[in-house]
């Protein structure tokens, strides 16, 4: 009877292991997929076989890799994919509300599919909206920016614990005393009255980058209302964010049509990286029976800016949104949730270890259950991994060509080929590290159709 | 202290046992079926919305005089922008198709279509055969001439507007404004304005779209 239980245990494990996501190495899959991105290496094969184990992560990563590679119409097909597992999950948890996946505890998280982030969410919609935009499809590209608005809604609404108390300590803190007692001339202050208030606390929580570009957005397709809005929601979460505030005086003066204009908007450096943590318990100090009892926890950990700044023309770009400070924002509210997991998981691997010790010394008892925690004991740290440190933006008139993008040092990052002056512009550029960046050019066809 | 062996071997057998039975009563991944997408509230337009929206539009345009030309006869009529702004993919046709189709019956108008907001509502057959005036394989006279289209007296363009607000605990309230222009072309005035609502109160779990 007990070899018969015995072979059970083992032929269950095997089966359990055998073709779930639980042993993949992710680590090397998206340090490879990195190496790809750096390198320009635009084939996706790779990322289609992915896509098959793990779609939600590789539809992403895969999205944003076609996006680089200039190849926009593959870039919203990944997202839409992408997009259509979200919905399918958020439609599970209608259904079935929150439960505990068991299988995380008995093996690891990394045998669930990978559920996604609100800000990778977020950050969909709006690299679809730009797909979209560089594709001259305006009317789509409005839909987009319109699900990533709708989306930062429901981020602070995720987040709605956390933004109170971040304002409740606002309210309580030294700050808050002392620009109340700031005077009403300020310019600072006077500009937007009652812009100290909770939705400063917000850029964190949100993303103000996705806020500004859906309203630069508008701005390009003469939406100028909309627009208006939008920059005044992007300064009341960054209320000295000048660029914003000269971009929205430009519809409050109502020049929007007198002089055509070029923005910058650059993504600069590597957002947080997931990593592994493990720790080892001495459980040997109080049986002989446990070989291990090890917790493997995600971390995050800061990388490298790109260049600091760059400058169009003679205009510095200066920070919308810090990507890093969104990620670890997020990172920290789920990793309770995540730390109980890993301690659960933890604790039923010693159990597996303790009962096949104590039952099936003869067979190797604890070694076996040694060999499945070392082969299961893997924290999650699957991510969209090409999300930058942090957004910058800068604006200047078209007229003004050439138009050079230069390095912090002064020499030439890049040299604009011409555009057409009768109309405002983009130039998107990201550089993850020094030397390697991508650009990209929005220009509106002035005879848009669909 | 000493820890004794039945000690462990309850602990183990709570472990094991809560694990195996959490086995047992879940999984890892549902897919909606067939059985509880009933469950799943769709937020989106579906083609009742439409076709009561333009129903609405239909019938407030043909009472409202809007088309009955002085001194009689026709309007021209040319379909404008139809503005999608709203978080689904929408065919603005749906809208648009049901309006055409009234005014037509109606009498008081006819609709181009070698003109109009987007090109998709145009019909490229009027301007190809145009592009056979020099090919000998076609009779000449049975080519359309110049100066036979006919120019707009009014333009139809229109808005599908949303707003999305969360009510209460767990509700999102949905609202779409189908909002439709009939303006004429040589003044710039709008004859003839009509605003739908459809209303939708669905769960905040999911997006609407």
């Amino acid at each position: 009877m007990k070899e018969l239980i015995f072979s059970f245990i083992i032929i269950m494990s095997l089966m359990t292991l055998n073709g779930c996501n639980a042993l993949n190495n992710y680590k090397k899959d998206l340090n490879h997929y990195e190496q790809q991105f750096y390198a320009d290496d635009c084939h996706y094969s790779d990322i289609k076989d992915k896509i098959e184990r793990d779609p939600l992560l590789w539809s992403l990563n895969g999205g944003a890799l076609a996006y680089h590679c200039g190849d926009y119409q593959k870039s919203i097909e990944f997202f839409d994919t992408a997009e259509a597992i979200f919905k399918q999950q958020e439609l599970e948890l209608e259904i079935k509300g929150a439960e505990r996946s068991v299988l995380s505890i008995l093996i690891n998280n990394n045998v669930n599919n990978y559920r996604g982030e609100n800000y990778e969410k977020i950050m969909m919609n709006v690299y679809k909206g730009l797909d979209f935009m560089l594709l001259d499809d305006f009317d789509n590209a409005r839909i987009e920016f319109n699900r990533a608005l709708d989306r930062q809604r429901r981020a602070g609404e995720y987040f709605q614990k956390e933004i109170t108390e971040a304002y409740q300590e606002f309210n309580r803190s030294r700050v808050r005393s002392e620009v109340s007692m700031l005077p009403n001339s300020s310019s600072e202050i006077t500009d937007y009255e009652g812009d100290i208030t909770a939705q400063s606390i917000y850029p964190d929580f949100i993303n103000p980058f996705a806020t500004y570009m859906s309203g630069l957005f508008f701005y390009l397709d003469n939406d100028y209302s909309k627009a208006s809005d939008l920059f005044k929601q992007t300064l009341r979460m960054l209320p000295n964010q000048q660029q914003v505030k000269r971009d929205l005086n430009l519809i409050e003066q109502n020049s929007t049509k007198k002089t055509h204009y070029v923005w910058l908007i650059y993504e600069n450096g590597q957002g947080m990286l997931k990593q592994s943590f493990t720790y080892e318990f001495p459980a040997y100090l109080f049986t002989n029976k446990v070989v291990s009892a090890q917790v493997s926890l995600p971390t995050i950990e800061q990388r490298s800016t790109s260049y600091p700044y760059l400058l169009l023309n003679e205009q510095k770009t200066t920070e919308i949104a810090n990507m890093d400070s969104i990620i670890q924002i997020e990172f920290n509210k789920k990793l309770p949730a995540v730390y109980t997991d890993a301690m659960l998981n933890m604790a039923s691997k010693v159990a597996i270890q303790y009962y096949l010790e104590d039952n099936f010394a003869e067979y190797g008892g604890k070694w076996i259950g040694l060999f499945y925690q070392l082969a299961t004991d893997k924290a999650d740290i699957r991510q969209w991994r090409t999300l930058p440190k942090n957004f910058q933006i800068a604006r200047t008139k078209l007229a003004n060509q050439p138009i050079n993008i230069y390095k912090p040092d002064g020499s030439i990052l890049t040299t604009i080929a011409p555009l057409s002056t009768d109309r405002d512009a983009i130039i998107y550029i990201k550089s993850d590290i020094i030397d390697h960046f991508k650009v990209h050019i929005i220009q509106k066809n002035i005879n848009y159709h669909q | 202290m000493k820890i004794t062996k039945p000690f462990y071997k309850t602990i183990t057998a709570i472990t094991l046992g809560l694990t195996l039975t959490l086995v047992g009563c879940s999984s890892n991944v549902e897919y909606v079926t067939k059985d509880n997408a009933e469950d799943a509230v769709t937020l989106g337009l579906d083609n009742q919305d439409f076709e009561q929206a333009a129903q609405e539009s239909l019938n407030s345009l043909l009472t409202s005089n809007a088309l009955n030309k002085p001194g009689g006869g026709r309007y021209v009529v040319a379909i404008g922008k139809m503005i999608n702004d709203t978080t689904i993919r929408i065919d603005t046709d749906m809208l648009v198709k049901k309006i055409r189709i009234g005014m037509l019956q109606s009498g008081k108008a006819v609709v181009t279509t070698a003109v109009a907001g987007d090109n998709k509502n145009v019909d490229d057959l009027i301007y190809d055969v145009r592009e056979l005036r020099d090919n000998d394989e076609f009779k000449q006279q049975t080519i359309a001439g110049k100066g036979t289209l006919y120019a707009p007296d009014l333009s139809l363009t229109g808005k599908i507007a949303q707003r999305i607000a969360r009510t209460g605990k767990n509700k999102q309230l949905v609202e779409y404004y189908l909002q439709l222009t009939l303006t004429d072309i040589k003044s710039g005035l709008a004859y003839w304005e009509n605003e739908s609502v459809v209303r939708k109160l669905g769960s905040n779990k999911s997006t609407a779209w």
